[in-house]
């Protein structure tokens, strides 16, 4: 961890800073962005949730331990307090995740993989079912592992594995879909 | 976009979130800051608002065990039932005669000595049945004259009417004649009420806990709790846990509820807040209904307490927090559902209390003994 991003955190922990909290948004912004792009599929909710899981993060600080990496941490602080959010969530509408299949597909914009862009990668990722999707970014992206990922989202390991093989699998077939001519294949070993 | 090995689908995903690196625009800082202000100022409101209900409680008990500490009791009881002579017409009034003479009638100083209280330390285990309403002098006056005017078949005696008209006790002292010896100065209840309670605590996953708590007189209305505990484990955590138990025993009957009980903790992680709201003997066999509200989650429950022996089932969920998945809490106690048969045995005699419980929760099935508190000793002043 920098000096810099310490100091930050020292200064946001002793007195209320707007200015040491925006060097904190900052340096939080595009891990948080990025997380929370691929596990919100709703796009209303994400900036509001953006904003909320950087509260989370500035209002337990206390709890950040500085002999752990501060960006591990605030990863998993972002991820359960969106893993959350989407319990909740499917509770109370049990058809969201039949919906984001439900909605209609926009194929890449881009002719090649290597021109794959964002957008269409998240595009694809969103199409996943929902829980499949927190398997597969939990697992692929954000580097948990089976067990813990059980534990997360409280499945058994080997559901755990299933979602990521059945999040493999379709995102294999979308893209052979679109490219045809591309040698996609799934990772190998889980 | 540049790949390391484009045909793995885990990395192409990987790498491509990992490049991306937007930066924030002024207007969401804006808002982000905003946001943050608006959940500050809602953690010290919610602080704030424990730490008064803390205090109220706190304060509130405490005048009332000073109110009712402080008014003047009678130097004896009045005499038993089974001494008196029965009155039975409610419409006494009527029967009595014109020219009687309705006077005050004196306590029996000798035919009721007050109950010895031992003035050593004394052992006792806390327990439901200590809070079983117990007739004080003024309101066992007040139960027994009720009792007479229901439940007495006839009159007999005039003297009947006056011991119907035997004032409140206090007002017997106060007007007890200049030559009758005066009561002694009685020591001041606070000093024989407050019982320090020492305990310890296993459970099956090491945790042990050690407190101290200073309980109130199990007077007829009002008794009080106070206490602060730590729990250490050999995961390092720890907790130290204050608590305000404010119990009213309602209308001195048979009746009684916990009118609030909170319970604030702090802990390396996290903070917890308990509170028991309802707590009713309305039935012949005292029962517990109840919930427990705490940060994680919501639990309800009923026990029956009997004399010696409590039995019940409480039923909670407990939700998730974000530092469970971290090791930093025992994930076990967290995210899950659990149904908790709790079943306790009370042994006033020996000063213990040993509880089974047993548990399953969502998926699995978990069944432990747990011995809370193994031991528990009481010592405290009585007078």
């Amino acid at each position: 961890m920098s000096e810099e991003l310490i100091h930050i955190i020292q200064q946001c922990k002793k007195r209320d800073d707007k200015h040491a909290y925006y060097q904190l948004y900052r340096a939080c912004y595009a891990d948080i962005f990025n997380i929370v792009i691929r596990y919100m599929p709703d796009h209303g909710d994400q900036s509001w949730m953006l904003n909320k899981c950087f509260a989370k993060i500035a209002l337990n600080l206390h709890h950040y331990d500085p002999q752990q990496p501060f960006h591990a941490w605030m990863r998993r602080v972002v991820i359960n307090e969106i893993l959350d959010y989407l319990r909740k969530q499917s509770r109370r509408k049990r058809a969201e995740s039949a919906a984001i299949n439900n909605t209609p597909h926009h194929p890449p914009t881009n002719n090649g993989i290597d021109q794959l862009q964002l957008q269409d990668l998240l595009r694809l990722v969103r199409r996943l079912p929902q829980r499949t999707r927190e398997v597969f970014n939990l697992y692929a992206i954000d580097g948990y592992k089976h067990d813990e990922i059980a534990k997360m989202l409280h499945i058994s390991i080997g559901t755990s594995k299933w979602h990521l093989n059945h999040a493999r699998t379709l995102l294999q077939q979308w893209i052979r879909q679109l490219y045809p001519e591309w040698n996609i294949c799934k990772k190998a070993g889980q | 976009m540049t790949r390391p090995n484009p045909h793995h689908i885990d990395d192409i995903f990987r790498n491509a979130f990992e490049q991306h690196r937007p930066t924030p625009s002024p207007d969401q800082w804006e808002h982000a800051y905003a946001l943050l202000q608006e959940l500050k100022y809602r953690k010290r409101k919610k602080r704030f608002l424990l730490l008064l209900t803390i205090l109220t409680v706190g304060v509130l008990s405490a005048y009332l065990l000073y109110k009712q500490i402080s008014a003047p009791t009678s130097p004896t009881p009045p005499p038993p039932l089974a001494h008196q002579p029965i009155a039975t017409n409610p419409s006494i009034d009527h029967i009595v005669p014109s020219d009687a003479t309705i006077q005050p009638t004196q306590p029996n100083t000798t035919s009721s000595p007050q109950p010895k209280r031992s003035t050593t330390l004394k052992k006792q285990q806390p327990s439901r049945v200590d809070r079983q309403p117990k007739l004080s002098p003024r309101s066992g006056n007040h139960a027994l004259t009720q009792a007479l005017i229901v439940q007495s078949p006839a009159i007999e005696t005039p003297h009947t009417v006056v011991f119907l008209s035997i004032p409140p006790l206090h007002e017997v002292s106060s007007t007890t004649p200049a030559h009758q010896p005066s009561p002694l100065p009685s020591l001041p209840k606070i000093q024989s009420a407050i019982i320090p309670t020492a305990s310890r605590a296993w459970s099956h996953d090491w945790h042990r806990s050690y407190g101290i708590a200073l309980t109130g007189p199990p007077s007829n209305t009002w008794e009080f709790f106070g206490g602060l505990e730590s729990e250490w484990s050999w995961r390092k955590s720890w907790h130290i846990a204050i608590g305000i138990n404010a119990v009213y025993l309602y209308d001195g009957r048979d009746r009684d509820f916990i009118v609030n009980q909170p319970v604030y903790g702090l802990q390396k992680t996290y903070r917890r807040y308990s509170i028991d709201l309802v707590h009713i003997n309305a039935l012949a066999v005292p029962f517990y209904l109840g919930y427990h509200f705490s940060k994680f989650g919501l639990r309800t429950g009923i026990v029956y307490h009997f004399p010696f022996a409590s039995f019940g089932f409480i039923n909670g969920l407990e939700s998730k927090t974000p530092f469970a998945a971290k090791g930093w809490i025992d994930p076990k106690y967290l995210n899950r559902q659990f149904t908790r048969l709790s079943v306790q045995c009370l042994i006033p005699w020996h000063h213990r209390q040993l509880s089974l419980e047993i548990q399953y929760g969502k998926g699995h099935y978990l069944a432990s003994a747990t011995t809370q508190p193994l031991w528990s000793v009481r010592l405290g002043l009585r007078y």
